[in-house]
């Protein structure tokens, strides 16, 4: 009897051994794929998550789709900017200091701001479009003195960053429905880190 | 200051009353790219605090300086502890590149190879993804 369990004792050890070397070896990285988040019909907000920005670049690819073209209920609602992706500087409130890619669907044409505030004070500029359901490259970079932004192969374009602080807690923005009013139908983005 | 003296004396207390040292060596897969770390850890009993490192083979080049470099505290408490293998909750808190701030949760199953060795395998989140680690911890005190 206790031969047998034993034995079990060993295969079982052999065996998560076995699974965690075929993990853990083999593909040099594990692989990235596209993030799906849904800001569901009636909400502001995506899936919620917390997490933490780990280096001074923020790239991704993101696949914008007709669930992102809306009427507002509001005609001036319309130029409400959507936010995409971004993070908050260093142990600051997103309110605060905080940069992030914008959207909104004005005029037949999906829209990409750099969206940022700076000491409080929120400004957007407009960095171009994007066709949908086409994936397109994003960059923040977070320089010293500046957030730098950039939409595909466009020039990047920079604006003054406020806070002077450089070690603490930077935490991600994930996409969000708003301005005023909230999503009319489900809205579903795509989104791989680079 | 008095932030520093706090912690000195904590940090005396728990040398003081550590029982066994422990030293980890690990190869983390995340999306990031494959990473290698080391950790120096002091227990009592089945509890343990201590130093983690962790670097990417990845170096900067003249377009990215790449740095995900991560240093700080590891925490060890059992889950389920036996003999032939035991369960730990393993938290990271400390910093990547000596700026960013990041708790690193991760779950490690030790297994006895031989005499003062465990094989450590853990599983945890790395980036916000998933991430899984495969490792050699030595132990002068057998537990």
């Amino acid at each position: 009897m206790k031969t047998t369990i034993k034995s079990h004792i060993i295969a079982l050890k052999l065996l998560i051994i076995v699974f965690f070397i075929l993990l853990s070896a083999c593909e040099e990285n594990l692989i990235n794929e596209y993030q799906l988040f849904v800001i569901p019909k009636g909400e502001h907000y995506c899936n919620y998550k917390v997490e933490a920005l780990q280096e001074n670049e923020l790239s991704f690819m993101a696949i914008l789709d007709s669930t992102m073209t809306y009427t507002s209920v509001e005609p001036i609602n319309q130029h409400d900017i959507n936010k995409l992706y971004g993070f908050s500087d260093c142990n600051d409130q997103h309110h605060e200091n905080s940069a992030r890619f914008g959207w909104r669907w004005l005029n037949d044409t999906m829209e990409i701001h750099a969206y940022f505030y700076q000491n409080g004070i929120r400004s957007s500029i407009l960095l171009g479009s994007v066709a949908l359901n086409e994936p397109h490259f994003y960059s923040i970079n977070l320089l010293p003195n500046v957030y730098s932004f950039q939409l595909d192969d466009n020039p990047p374009v920079m604006v003054d960053r406020m806070n002077s602080c450089d070690k603490g807690f930077y935490y991600k923005l994930f996409p969000y429905f708003g301005g005023d009013e909230r999503a009319p139908h489900d809205i579903v983005i795509r989104i791989k880190e680079l | 200051m008095k932030i520093a003296s706090t912690l000195y004396l904590v940090f005396a207390f728990i040398i003081g009353q550590a029982q066994n040292i422990e030293l980890d060596i690990q190869r983390q897969k995340t999306i990031g790219g494959v990473e290698y770390g080391a950790n120096v850890l002091i227990a009592k009993g089945n509890v343990a605090i201590g130093y983690s490192i962790q670097d990417s083979k990845r170096k900067a080049t003249e377009y990215s300086d790449f740095n995900h470099r991560f240093q700080g505290m590891i925490l060890k408490l059992p889950i389920r502890a036996c003999e032939n293998l035991s369960l730990f909750f393993m938290p990271r808190i400390g910093f990547v590149a000596e700026q960013f701030f990041v708790v690193l949760p991760e779950l490690k199953l030790y297994l006895p190879l031989i005499r003062n060795i465990d094989l450590n395998l853990g599983s945890g989140i790395r980036y916000g993804q998933p991430s899984f680690s495969l490792g050699l911890s030595y132990s002068p005190k057998k537990r």
